[in-house]
């Protein structure tokens, strides 16, 4: 059999094309865009700066904020979602009437758009009238009531129960999927041999869901890093730049029309978030061929 | 899991899809850019007959051979009804549609200036912005009957910076003051009375206002565009005093942390929060509560453009006459006192580009005609940039309160707006001034704020290859 | 037995309160929509006050908001990008799933790149540009298009690998060309992860802000924009804003709700082998 036949490379032409001309020749100029002063009063008069912009980067103070708060969110998104999703799908994941309900009402928010969802919550994080604080307050504990979104020790955390709010569930449902596809008789086995709930857990229920837990962790990982629609409708990466992520950096320096120097913290941005999400990537490959 | 005939539809949608798909995907991929438009006007059409289904009422307004000119707008206007009302009613007179292409402010500047450097614009700007920092190269000469009964003030901002005569701009808003907005009836108990001229004496008056449990001055944070209004409306004399001052910031040959005078006012700022005069929730709260406050005399004084006067009058009608507007005395000397009148705050242009370039010049001169400006100051009263019309606008009491106290003061621009020998001069250095001055209410030192103004500005500056940076 | 009778009992309780806090955010925005803009800026919970559904907010919002023709762009926008999406990504994941060359390699990890690297939107707008796509449907779709590839290739191309070689084979030996062989015989046993990706991308593009309003004018933009109209810098209508919201999220909502059995079936049989 010649694979070359079977599998000829016009199959990829399609969606190469539209890629490499709308992502890759962008990308590669923006790369190359990086090391030029490029900014949009001086649209068609670019001159190379060589590592200028790369430098003054470094020494931007809020960069390094910036990067601190990515990792932090990313951090707290990642554990807060899987572990979330993972306890809700360990009590969800059998198939009845009220848990159906449950998991369609977890699953909700991932079909509203982030933009909107923020929204939604610097209402709800309101410091007089949101309903956080409201709530705290009937409830007696209006010592715990903060200014949530402008608080700088807790704001970077409302903005990451937010994420965790709206995205727990699609990783809950990718556990379940997990949880099912795993044949009853490896329980049964288990019940009989004697094993406690914590033991089947341990030994049977996770190592059998290595593949979920890939595809949840890239997802947030990759979502946790590129975090910025949440903070940009949100706090703005304030007060005075405390909130600030990589992606909202980023674009503020792109609304400055500073393209060039924009270019250069996409360029750091990208490596970053590469360095995390690939590692795990090719973990996850040669798991992959080892089947 | 999955039910027979669910399999079955899936198949079929499956199938569809591919088609679909296919013959989708051979005019994608195509490179000849006649293929794409052809495709594109289908599209457009299938939209309009969607649309007809759903709302007819709608497309009996689209409908028919009326023009349509669009009319790009930052959410701030486009939100509030005065610019809509105005532009509705334009287009009504001259029987054709007129649309609003809405952009969340932070990014309105930066997709003019992309749309504009690659010839994009919509027909018609709505903005705020100066010229400077708009790409004006692609803005259309204006002319009507306006152009020669606009105030020399205003004028000045309207034209084409490269040769300084061609008018590219119309002024739609009022000319601004801004200052303190303040509540009568809690100064009237606290003993405190007007014009206060400079800090030592508005710290006594906020010390009685506290004596008397209310906030003295409201600040709200949480909009970084409110509290650097007290900024903004009170430098310009410090900066004036010194001649070439001015110049000498422009060209970086001094720097603003430099400035004893200024130095102090960003301090005296700062202190009013270490003093405890200002709101406990002033990082979180909102314009919408200040105007709140201010209307029902939980505080004394805050810092408002005059914009402010017809939103506390729509939302608080019974309240509004309660409220004044006198000057913001951050300075320590007396004799710095002033009275800040602005430029036209709003102003319309036309793209060059415009596929209906004569209509959209039309438009503009319609919409600057009594019919459309009386409505739209009806809704944003203020006093027009007009040296003589024959008609009446509705101004607002601050403004006259405010016109009544340049009797006794000086009236200057703010500090980026203010004219030195003639010209705008620190017109290009905003950067950031906003978020730092709200930095000083978060913690920072009035002198990492004014140093780190400085330090963005410069940046900023750079990038426009201003001489000296 | 009792123990454990009462145990679930608590659980379940615990759940129940955990699923109002998934809801009461909508909840709030839903009752809030219904209200007179004083009462609505205090963003309660409780129902109007005066008893008064003020459904004419809604009647305001799709007048002023240019709903209508919102939606037929978010519809026209997301459905097509999602149709080319799946076409040509699962073709591409066929060939890099079975072919092992570094071609194939290299394919993958540049895709994958896409899931990482933040838009460049200037660049992208210049090439847009040059190919006069810009304020054109064509334009959004193919950028949707493009940013939604990469997962869809990276999931396709997990999914495939489980399908056995045997019947490309076979398929190959009947006579089946390539692209017969894939759309006939492969594609239809993608159906799960189709799904997954149908899903995925339609929200992705239904749900995006930034690639309209930078690469097309407003008579393009879709739902979420829309908010813009209400949600000003000086003055806020929460009332309207709030009927804004309902309206933007509620055709994906009610397209969850009801079809939410087969989204996470196919979800989850789709996500969890890919």
């Amino acid at each position: 059999m010649n694979p070359k036949k079977m599998y000829p490379v016009y199959l990829v032409i399609p969606a190469f094309l539209i890629y490499a001309v709308f992502f890759i020749i962008p990308n590669v100029s923006g790369l190359a865009l990086a090391f030029t002063d490029w900014n949009i009063y001086f649209f068609d008069d670019i001159h190379f700066n060589g590592l200028d912009n790369f430098i003054k980067l470094f020494h931007e103070e809020v960069f390094w904020i910036a990067l601190k708060n990515t990792f932090l969110f990313a951090v707290a998104t990642v554990l807060g979602k899987n572990l979330l999703g993972f306890l809700m799908a360990l009590l969800v994941a059998k198939t009845s009437k009220f848990n159906i309900y449950l998991r369609t009402v977890m699953f909700l928010p991932v079909t509203i758009s982030t933009i909107v969802v923020s929204i939604i919550f610097v209402s709800i994080y309101n410091p007089d009238m949101g309903i956080v604080n409201q709530f705290l307050r009937s409830v007696g504990l209006g010592g715990l009531a903060r200014q949530w979104l402008v608080d700088p020790k807790v704001a970077l955390w409302a903005v990451a129960a937010m994420e965790i709010w709206q995205w727990s569930g699609f990783n809950m449902v990718v556990f379940v999927a997990g949880m099912q596809s795993i044949p009853d008789d490896f329980f049964e086995a288990a019940r009989i041999d004697g094993a406690g709930r914590w033991q089947t857990l341990k030994c049977i229920t996770v190592p059998l869901m290595v593949q979920s837990f890939a595809v949840t962790f890239v997802f947030s990982i990759i979502s946790g890093f590129k975090v910025f629609a949440q903070i940009y409708g949100t706090t703005n990466g304030g007060p005075a730049d405390a909130t600030q992520v990589m992606g909202t950096f980023l674009f503020k320096s792109f609304s400055e029309g500073k393209l060039g120097y924009s270019a250069a913290v996409g360029v750091i941005f990208m490596f970053l978030i590469l360095a995390f999400s690939l590692i795990f990537l090719i973990i996850l490959r040669k798991k992959e061929v080892e089947y | 899991m999955m039910k027979k005939g669910w399999k079955n539809n899936m198949l079929a949608v499956a199938f569809s899809i591919m088609l679909a798909g296919l013959s989708g995907c051979s005019v994608d991929t195509g490179t000849a850019s006649s293929v794409s438009e052809t495709k594109t006007a289908e599209e457009t059409d299938e939209v309009k007959t969607a649309d007809g289904t759903e709302n007819t009422e709608e497309t009996k307004e689209t409908e028919g051979s009326k023009e349509t000119l669009t009319v790009m707008i930052g959410s701030g206007d486009g939100g509030g009804e005065a610019a809509k009302t105005a532009f509705q009613k334009a287009a009504d007179i001259m029987g054709i549609n007129v649309e609003l292409s809405i952009f969340p402010d932070d990014q309105f500047l930066n997709v003019l200036n992309t749309k504009g450097a690659t010839g994009n614009l919509d027909d018609l700007i709505f903005v705020s912005y100066s010229l400077q920092d708009l790409p004006y190269n692609e803005l259309a000469e204006l002319d009507g009957d306006w152009v020669n009964n606009v105030t020399d003030v205003s004028r000045q901002f309207l034209l084409n910076p490269d040769d300084g005569q061609t008018v590219i701009m119309a002024p739609m808003g009022s000319e601004s003051n801004m200052g303190l907005a303040y509540n009568k009836k809690v100064l009237a108990d606290a003993g405190v009375e007007l014009p206060i001229r400079d800090y030592g004496s508005f710290m006594e008056a906020c010390e009685k206002i506290k004596a008397t449990g209310v906030t003295p001055v409201y600040v709200s944070a949480k909009e970084t565009w409110t509290p650097q209004i007290l900024l903004l409306s009170s430098m310009t004399s410090t900066i004036m005093k010194e001649d070439g001052l001015a110049q000498k910031l422009a060209t970086n040959r001094v720097k603003p942390q430099d400035i004893q005078g200024l130095q102090d006012m960003w301090a005296n700022v700062a202190a009013l929060k270490e003093k405890g005069y200002i709101n406990e929730d002033h990082m979180s709260a909102t314009h919408d509560m200040g105007k709140k406050a201010i209307a029902e005399g939980s505080a004394g004084f805050y810092a408002v453009t005059d914009a402010a006067y017809g939103e506390i009058q729509s939302e608080y009608p019974d309240l509004v006459d309660g409220v004044g507007l006198t000057i913001t005395p951050m300075w320590n000397d007396a004799e710095l006192a002033f009275v800040m009148t602005n430029r036209t705050s709003r102003t319309l242009a036309v793209s060059k580009k415009s596929k209906n370039l004569e209509l959209a010049k039309e438009f503009v001169n319609t919409c600057l005609s009594e019919e459309v400006l009386k409505v739209y100051y009806e809704l944003s009263p203020g006093s027009a940039p007009f040296q003589s019309l024959d008609y009446e606008l509705t101004t607002s009491p601050w403004n006259a309160e405010m016109q009544e106290l340049a009797k006794e003061m000086p009236s200057y621009g703010d500090w980026a707006n203010a004219l030195f020998d003639g010209k705008a001069v620190l017109n290009p250095f905003w950067g950031d001034f906003d978020l730092n001055v709200q930095s000083m209410f978060s913690g920072k030192s009035s002198q990492e704020a004014i140093e780190g103004w400085y330090k963005k500005y410069a940046d900023d500056a750079k990038a426009k290859r201003l001489e000296g940076f | 037995m009792k123990r454990k009778k009462a145990g679930r009992l608590f659980v379940n309780g615990i759940l129940f309160l955990l699923s109002i806090v998934y809801v009461i955010p909508i909840w709030m925005v839903l009752v809030n929509s219904l209200k007179k803009p004083a009462e609505a800026n205090l963003m309660g919970i409780s129902l109007p006050s005066d008893g008064v559904i003020r459904l004419g907010n809604y009647l305001d919002v799709i007048e002023k908001g240019g709903i209508a023709r919102a939606f037929m762009n978010g519809l026209l926008e997301a459905s097509l990008s999602v149709l080319i999406i799946i076409v040509t990504a699962s073709a591409c994941a066929f060939y890099i799933a079975r072919v092992k060359s570094k071609t194939s390699n290299g394919l993958f990890y540049m895709f994958i790149m896409g899931l990482v690297v933040p838009v460049a939107f200037i660049p992208t707008y210049l090439v847009l540009n040059v190919l006069h796509l810009l304020n054109t449907y064509t334009g959004i779709i193919l950028i949707f298009t493009t940013y939604g590839l990469p997962m869809a290739v990276f999931l396709y191309t997990g999914f495939i690998k489980t399908v056995p070689r045997e019947l490309d084979e076979a398929a190959f030996i009947d006579g089946c060309g390539p692209v017969r062989l894939f759309y006939q015989i492969i594609f239809p046993l993608l159906k799960p992860v189709t799904m997954t990706i149908f899903i995925l991308s339609f929200i992705g593009a239904w749900n995006d802000v930034m690639i309209p309003m930078f690469f097309s004018n407003s008579g393009k933009w879709a739902l979420p924009l829309t908010v813009y109209n209400f949600y000003g810098g000086y003055v806020k209508s929460w009332n309207y804003i709030f009927a804004d919201i309902i309206i933007t999220i509620s055709p994906l909502l009610l397209v969850y709700v009801f079809a939410q059995k087969y989204v996470i079936a196919g979800m989850t049989a789709g996500a969890v082998k890919g």
